[in-house]
């Protein structure tokens, strides 16, 4: 009897162990990776530390851009002890005049703010009231002030989450150079465009985490276990931009648009020394802070996205290229092929004004913006060491600027004579302004092509790396160089814009006017008109290319692109604390 | 006459063996209380610490948006300031009525 009840129970102790040890091996090996998993998420805290995105500063090392605190607003709807429509209506006029404050570029009548804010009641109260629903965002990238007004509610329910989002202290000055912050396709922070889309790499962060065990409380135990990545804020980025210059050059833009009636304008001003793009301005533009509400067109940076044909800013080159190549003299005079309109095929070009001067000198072909004179030195360079100066002044290549977007026109494979005559008065051919700048920036600069950049220097928490001027290729000795200066100097003290110049500095330029190209031919009356040139022309401190596009109180750039260059350049003078010549 | 042997009393023992778990027990239930208070000290201070980066933001963009050449102009307007129409360029040349002095 005994021993049957002792066996009995040594049975069932036997399969109580078992058990155990079944249930054990289960838990601590089947299972053991997903309950650690649980018991990690119920013991441990995980908080994010958010990283800020580089700074975009100017050359005086004030940011053009910044950051700022936003927050995503949200509701948790099991918490919520007011009703959807009491709620509803006490936040509905902080999300209106917060979303007032970011769209409207004019002020709204109060009866549009009756309506827009009923809107959003509506739309809050979709929200609020969703049955299938725990979690809903009400606002994303609400503002300091707003957050505190809907703090002093004291809803519950209600909550917040802080981000960044960017700040522009100087508004929408250079926004087309600044580029904007938009989010990739995991919804992180992406920049595009301009410097915010180059450098991306460098501008973001990286966000951190702090790991560390929690009470029952949610308060993290001092003794516990404690893990620490810190997060690493993106670098800044510090440019050539002067933003005094750049803040007078937008403003005689916009003037300047006004006053010649033009579609649309730029402005870039460069160092002939370094490449160092001190201003760069293109109207109209955009509010970066704003950006959704613009028209995307307007987000790409004209100077180095769009082609032109340059028109007779071009000619500097060629006659540049000419001198070095030994084609001509300076004082080499042209007598027949100046006489009369040139005839190609079944063209015949003509100069600008239908005047001819045979007999006169290449400084002078320069000086009259002469085509037939120009067709004459493009003829003696011939159509290899014509094509080949292109090349080494740039054209039809990438200017490798640092800025996303740049376009590159290539040049024609097969160039014919009407090719080589047309080009040799920029027409027939496509650059950007970007590309025409710095080729002409090259002639200020002894010969030599530098290669274009916005940002000198790359800034993080514990180094300065600096980006050297880069010379691309030395295009033309310095005695060409110093030769097609004063050409230039006499093209614009003895030439169409003459009237303008400013009198009591050596200026070297050249006015452009360029016919638009539209489905196979030339529109007859809209052109772009241009003037680029440098000062002082004796040691040339800025070169500065100004861009009209379609100028509807003249065609002409010698009475609207010129004038404004002039009207620019005083301020530039000023500001670069240039004296007068002696 | 053999060595007496001095055995302690069994309920000494037992006392000994109480109050130091007694004391065990509190000293386990102060430290405990206390480490409870760091934590939530160090919530605390982690709270004011992001508080304090927050504000010095807000405080740096007030500042940025007052230093803004926007906001300058603005105020300079109101001031009365004007745009100079010309510009006075100091040569090297001595004032005529300084160069008169011998």
């Amino acid at each position: 009897m005994y021993p049957r009840r002792l066996r009995l129970l040594s049975i069932i102790i036997t399969l109580i162990i078992l058990a155990i040890t079944a249930r054990l091996f289960y838990w601590q090996v089947m299972s053991a990776d997903q309950l650690q998993a649980i018991a990690e998420v119920q013991q441990s805290s995980t908080v994010e530390i958010p990283s800020q995105r580089g700074r975009i500063l100017s050359s005086d090392g004030f940011p053009l851009v910044a950051n700022q605190p936003a927050y995503l607003f949200y509701a948790y709807l099991p918490y919520l002890e007011d009703s959807a429509d009491t709620i509803s209506q006490k936040i509905a006029p902080i999300i209106s005049t917060h979303r007032q404050a970011i769209a409207s570029q004019s002020a709204m009548t109060p009866e549009e703010i009756d309506s827009f804010e009923l809107d959003i009641y509506h739309e809050l109260m979709d929200k609020l009231s969703n049955p299938d629903i725990a979690w809903t965002p009400l606002q994303r990238n609400l503002s300091q002030e707003s957050k505190q007004a809907i703090d002093q509610l004291h809803l519950a329910g209600l909550d917040f989450e802080q981000s960044q989002i960017r700040y522009y202290p100087e508004a929408s000055m250079a926004a087309q150079l600044t580029g904007f912050v938009g989010s990739d396709a995991g919804g992180n922070p992406q920049g595009y465009f301009g410097l915010e889309g180059f450098y991306n790499l460098e501008l973001r962060g990286k966000s951190g985490y702090i790991r560390q065990e929690k009470d029952a409380s949610g308060k993290p135990i001092v003794v516990g276990r404690y893990q620490d990545i810190d997060s690493r804020d993106g670098r800044d980025i510090q440019t050539y931009i002067d933003r005094g210059l750049q803040f007078t050059v937008e403003k005689h833009l916009q003037d300047g648009l006004e006053q010649y009636g033009a579609a649309s304008g730029e402005v870039i001003i460069m160092d002939p020394k370094t490449g160092g793009i001190m201003a760069l301005a293109s109207l109209p533009g955009y509010d970066p802070a704003k950006f959704r509400q613009y028209d995307p067109k307007l987000y790409r940076l004209p100077s180095i996205t769009d082609t032109y044909e340059p028109g007779s800013t071009f000619k500097v080159l060629v006659v540049a290229a000419a001198l070095e190549a030994g084609a001509i003299e300076p004082d080499e005079r042209c007598y027949e092929d100046c006489a009369q309109p040139v005839q190609i095929g079944k063209y015949s070009i003509h100069t600008w004004n239908d005047e001819y001067n045979p007999g006169q000198t290449i400084t002078e072909i320069l000086q009259h913006s002469d085509n037939v004179g120009m067709i004459y030195i493009a003829r003696k360079l011939g159509k290899d060491t014509f094509v080949d100066y292109l090349r080494k002044f740039g054209i039809g290549q990438a200017t490798n600027i640092d800025l996303e977007g740049e376009t590159t026109p290539e040049l024609r494979d097969r160039w014919g004579d009407i090719d080589l005559a047309v080009s040799s008065f920029g027409q027939g051919l496509a650059v950007t302004s970007i590309q025409m700048i710095t080729a002409i920036a090259s002639l200020a600069n002894d010969g030599a092509l530098m290669e274009p950049h916005v940002v000198q220097k790359v800034i993080s928490h514990d180094r300065v790396i600096d980006i050297a001027p880069r010379q691309v290729r030395q295009v033309i000795s310095p005695d060409t160089a110093a030769e097609i200066t004063k050409m230039m100097v006499a093209a614009v003290h003895g030439g169409e814009a003459q009237w303008a110049v400013l009198k009591d500095y050596k200026i070297a330029g050249k006015t452009g006017t360029a016919q638009i190209p539209i489905s196979g031919h030339y529109d007859t009356e809209k052109t772009i008109a241009s003037f680029i040139g440098f000062a002082p022309a004796d040691d040339p401190k800025f070169v500065m290319l100004v861009k009209l596009r379609e100028p509807t109180t003249s065609p002409w750039a010698a009475e609207t692109a010129a004038p404004l260059w002039m009207n620019i350049a005083k301020e530039v003078f000023f500001h670069l604390n240039i004296p007068p010549n002696p | 006459m053999p060595a007496q042997t001095h055995i302690p009393n069994r309920r000494f023992v037992i006392a000994v063996i109480t109050l130091v778990l007694v004391t065990s027990a509190a000293a386990n239930l102060v430290v405990t209380s206390k480490l409870s208070r760091s934590g939530e000290q160090l919530k605390d201070l982690e709270t004011r610490a992001e508080q304090l980066r927050l504000d010095n933001q807000l405080l740096e963009q007030q500042v940025l948006s007052q230093q803004s050449l926007t906001t300058i102009q603005a105020q300079a307007e109101n001031l009365g300031f004007q745009s100079r129409p010309t510009q006075l360029i100091l040569t090297p040349d001595l004032p005529v009525a300084l160069s008169r002095v011998e």
